[in-house]
């Protein structure tokens, strides 16, 4: 599989629920495949204008093709998914959660980069959790050796990004 | 009468009605399950998206129901069991009913606007304000009510120091607060397994009820509890909802579960005789509190035949979610039957002990607790799970009406030009609301619980004239929504002109004034909604089949 079709089977599997877009630049970086999700959950009362309560979750997902994934270009992508965090997340007082979840799509990656992405954590609890807490989910799809790895957030998306035909 | 004969012909008649009764309202509505619902029109898979009915049953049942059809049944057991029996039956099948199914079925000739929408939208900016005004005193007196029934079922008495019951569940219940927020924390934050954190979590749901069995550790005064009380609901009114509420009423589930399935197996194998007289007459008590059978009784049992809140409160999903035309039976009608049942458990457990005393918490753990004695439950164990599971469902009634009442004095305090003031502030609206149904709290429930219940049974009434305004326009039979909408009307207007009476010559101003005010906006409120469904120039563009 080609990492064109590839993210074109992910395309397919998000377009339902995500907001997806093409060959994006965020804080100098290259994204192939960007896709994000929003969902607000409560009661109402009476009209749906009038909100008892309510909570909301999102996600969002940045996807980068490379050939071979490298220690230095693995820790530059995790950099950048943590200015994501830091400097687009606002969470506000019905804010839940945040998973900001960053996958390359690659053709073959080293050892050392596979260690870095199984020991990357970064996670926020903002004002103590009443405004929720944001995740980074890290993932690398080796698409020549058909394998996934991940860091720890990432283990629960991970059939997400299995190969499919 | 043997309670359990009650028990089974309410079952049985429940039955017959939703076969035949329910027959003949989808016949004459023209329930057509051909005609495709909002879920399949408006279909985004996040809000509109078909659902199993069974699942929606369930989820719009736990939505329904609360401490309400327990407390009712109960506080209306001074007229005898008969005239509550036959209004919890005749009012589930006939009003109640009717009022939910009705509501959600116009709900889903709407798009899935809810009838209480459908109201709103039409009654103008005059009719809304008063409208907010209508329900935000009703919600006052709401937590008013049940904060004073939590409080003095929690309340340890020094004089009385073997009872315990009260401490144990006490303890329990504040046990309860910290396992579910705990519960949230692992289930949301860490991702931890659904199902085995539920088998966790009920294990130590119990295990919670078992140290506050053993170790009984807040022996606090009524007033500590009200205080604990008050603190806790602005809290929790004002706290994100996943982070205690949502967890909360997840684990509640599984008491309300495991209390209905005790009750009626208890209820099967002690096959209890009502020991309360059948029926004392008209009138109960003299002078200023004289209760009258009519309208009392009416308002007294809301939630266990018939609530207002029903088509106003929710989550917003069930006629979204539903498949069918069909599957409106099931879910709008089963579901408030099956509240008619869980009325006659409450019933059967006051009417089972003679004299019994105490608050209608107290009361129905005591009458449950026993029936569950007679296959291996030691009485004083389930009178603390029977009171904590009253109580979890009470805080629940308590938050989502501080929230409701936070919402609208919001909403009120917002000025035409849309700036906002410091009464617009979540924790200032909420501590006014708070404040406001602390200053209540001297009067008891029992004061209370009238005026809440001729509110609540107004707003069916307004509910119940909507569904009867578009029945009529889309040339459709509207008696059976006509007749229990006249009645909810004179009930509820006779009932606060008694309240108001009774609390002005007994010298409860307050009381006596919130209820003139609630009669006063009663009568604008029917005449500004009868005026906009049956007004000359709003029908047409109101109203759609």
């Amino acid at each position: 599989m080609t990492q064109d079709e590839y993210i074109e089977n992910l395309h397919k599997k998000f377009e339902r629920h995500f907001n997806i877009e093409k060959d994006i630049a965020l804080f100098g970086e290259k994204i192939d495949f960007h896709a994000n999700f929003c969902n607000v959950s409560g009661r109402t009362f009476i009209t749906k204008q009038d909100v008892i309560d309510r909570c909301e979750n999102y996600e969002y997902c940045y996807i980068k093709k490379l050939d071979t994934v490298t220690e230095a270009e693995t820790a530059a992508y995790g950099q950048f998914l943590k200015k994501v965090v830091d400097e687009c997340i606002e969470p506000g007082k019905d804010h839940m959660s945040t998973y900001v979840t960053g996958a390359i799509i690659c053709n073959s990656i080293d050892d050392n980069a596979k260690k870095l992405i199984e020991n990357y954590r970064y996670s926020k609890a903002y004002s103590f959790y009443l405004k929720g807490w944001c995740d980074v989910r890290l993932l690398c799809i080796d698409l020549n050796n058909n394998e996934i790895i991940t860091n720890k957030a990432g283990k629960r998306v991970q059939k997400v990004y299995q190969f499919t035909s | 009468m043997n309670s359990l004969t009650l028990l089974l012909l309410g079952i049985l008649l429940f039955l017959v009605a939703y076969v035949t009764y329910g027959a003949y309202l989808a016949k004459h509505w023209g329930i057509d399950n051909e005609r495709k619902t909002p879920a399949h029109t408006c279909r985004d898979d996040i809000d509109y998206c078909p659902a199993n009915a069974k699942v929606l049953l369930g989820h719009h049942f736990s939505s329904i129901a609360g401490a309400g059809p327990i407390t009712g049944p109960i506080a209306a057991a001074i007229f005898g069991w008969l005239p509550v029996y036959l209004w919890i039956v005749i009012g589930s099948i006939f009003v109640g009913g009717v009022h939910d199914w009705g509501s959600l079925f116009a709900s889903i000739r709407h798009d899935g606007k809810s009838i209480g929408e459908v109201i709103r939208v039409n009654i103008g900016e005059k009719g809304k304000m008063l409208f907010n005004i209508f329900a935000y005193l009703t919600l006052i007196l709401v937590v008013a009510a049940f904060t004073d029934i939590c409080a003095s079922t929690f309340a340890f008495d020094p004089a009385k120091p073997e009872l315990l019951s009260g401490a144990r569940a006490g303890t329990a219940s504040v046990l309860f607060i910290f396992l579910a927020m705990a519960f949230g924390f692992f289930v949301y934050r860490k991702g931890a397994n659904l199902g085995i954190s539920s088998i966790v979590g009920v294990a130590l749901l119990f295990f919670c009820i078992w140290i506050g069995y053993q170790f009984p550790v807040l022996k606090l005064s009524k007033l500590a509890w009200d205080v604990i009380l008050i603190v806790y609901i602005f809290a929790a009114s004002t706290l994100p909802v996943w982070f205690l509420l949502q967890p909360r009423d997840y684990l509640c589930s599984f008491l309300l579960y495991a209390m209905l399935a005790g009750a009626v197996i208890g209820v099967l194998i002690v096959r209890p005789t009502m020991a309360i007289p059948a029926s004392v007459g008209f009138t109960v008590g003299e002078g200023v509190k004289a209760q009258y059978l009519f309208p009392m009784l009416f308002v007294t049992v809301a939630c266990g035949a018939i609530s207002g809140f029903h088509s106003l409160v929710g989550s917003g999903t069930s006629s979204k979610q539903l498949n069918t035309e069909k599957d409106t039976k099931l879910v709008g009608y089963g579901a408030m039957l099956i509240e008619g049942v869980l009325a006659i458990i409450a019933l059967i457990s006051v009417g089972y002990v003679v004299g019994a005393k105490g608050t209608p918490a107290q009361i129905f753990a005591g009458g449950v607790a026993d029936f569950m004695s007679k296959f291996g439950i030691p009485v004083s164990i389930g009178t603390v799970f029977v009171i904590l599971a009253f109580s979890a469902f009470a805080l629940t009634s308590l938050d989502t009406a501080t929230r409701l009442g936070r919402y609208m004095f919001q909403e009120m305090a917002t000025r035409e030009d849309g700036k906002k003031s410091i009464f617009n502030n979540m924790y200032v609206a909420t501590a006014i609301t708070v404040g406001l149904s602390a200053l209540l709290l001297s009067y008891g429930y029992q004061k209370i619980w009238p005026i809440f219940g001729s509110a609540n049974q107004l707003l069916a009434g307004l509910s119940l004239l909507a569904v009867s305004a578009w029945l009529a326009k889309s040339g459709k039979k509207n008696l059976m929504t006509v007749i229990p909408m006249v009645f909810m009307f004179g009930v509820t207007l006779t009932a606060l002109v008694l309240v108001c009476r009774n609390n002005f010559l007994g010298g409860n101003v307050i009381i006596g004034s919130i209820a003139a005010i609630l009669f006063v906006l009663a009568i604008v409120l029917i005449v500004t909604t009868i005026n906009t469904f049956f007004g000359k120039k709003s029908v047409k563009k109101n109203v759609g089949a």
